[in-house]
């Protein structure tokens, strides 16, 4: 009897943070002025927002091809947490410090409040940090077994 | 290759729902306004509520306006201001109540 096969976690979450990045990063590059505009107006990044402009989408559109191919996907999915820590730990700071400053993020997750976003970004950090440690575990077994 | 299919559906999924926004988010521009919170009586480049376009009842509900003499609350300008701005905007200012 044939058995059917599910995506494993990795493979899933992967997916949904390439969904993710992708879309925020196209997002942003076709409005790359209203994003530097916004960028400007949040002091942590002021002085560096054309450069950040770039540079996010960049990250994201880089980590969404490390998540794409299998040879790379832990890996991605590493990095894939840091930037998500890092986006959770800037709206955190922004809630608490300037929670009338408009969001500078892409698509439709800057329509979302300040609060909403949070708890979004966190669930994604907890997703790409539970798929790295899946795949983590799964190498470690595959490399015992081969032992 | 089958391990390719889903991350591939999810590169297609992220392209096409960024295209698809892009009309929505123009449609906004041509109806609204960037809107500032007034502080003295001038508009404040710092104090944006929105970086889109938004109507006068979306600035309202975004950033009600405190009690107070009737002086300027919020102004809407057709492009978004640098500097400081002491005139009324583009569009009648919101009032405190």
């Amino acid at each position: 009897m044939k058995q059917r096969s599910f995506p494993s976690l990795p493979l899933l979450a992967a997916s949904f943070l390439i969904l993710l990045f992708v879309y925020t990063a196209c997002s942003k590059l076709l409005h790359a002025s209203q994003f530097i505009q916004t960028m400007r107006l949040t002091p942590f990044a002021g002085r560096f927002a054309s450069s950040l402009a770039w540079m996010v989408p960049g990250i994201e559109l880089l980590i969404s091809m490390l998540l794409f191919l299998p040879s790379t996907r832990r890996r991605g999915l590493f990095y894939a947490f840091l930037l998500m820590l890092s986006f959770t730990l800037y709206v955190g700071a922004m809630l608490l410090l300037l929670p009338n400053l408009p969001c500078s993020c892409g698509g439709v997750i800057k329509s979302m409040g300040w609060k909403t976003h949070l708890v979004f970004n966190a669930a994604c950090t907890l997703l790409a940090w539970t798929g790295w440690r899946v795949s983590s575990n799964d190498r470690r077994t595959s490399n015992l077994l081969l032992q | 290759m089958k391990k390719l299919i889903l991350p591939m559906l999810a590169v297609i999924a992220g392209l096409a729902f960024s295209a698809f926004t892009l009309p929505q988010e123009k449609s906004n521009t041509a109806n609204g306004y960037y809107w500032y919170v007034v502080q003295g009586d001038q508009a404040i480049p710092e104090q944006l509520i929105s970086e889109t376009p938004i109507s006068r009842e979306d600035a309202i509900d975004m950033s009600p306006c405190p009690s107070g003499s009737g002086d300027d609350c919020l102004r809407g300008f057709s492009l978004p201001i640098t500097e400081n701005e002491s005139s009324s905007g583009d569009v009648t200012p919101v009032k405190k109540p």
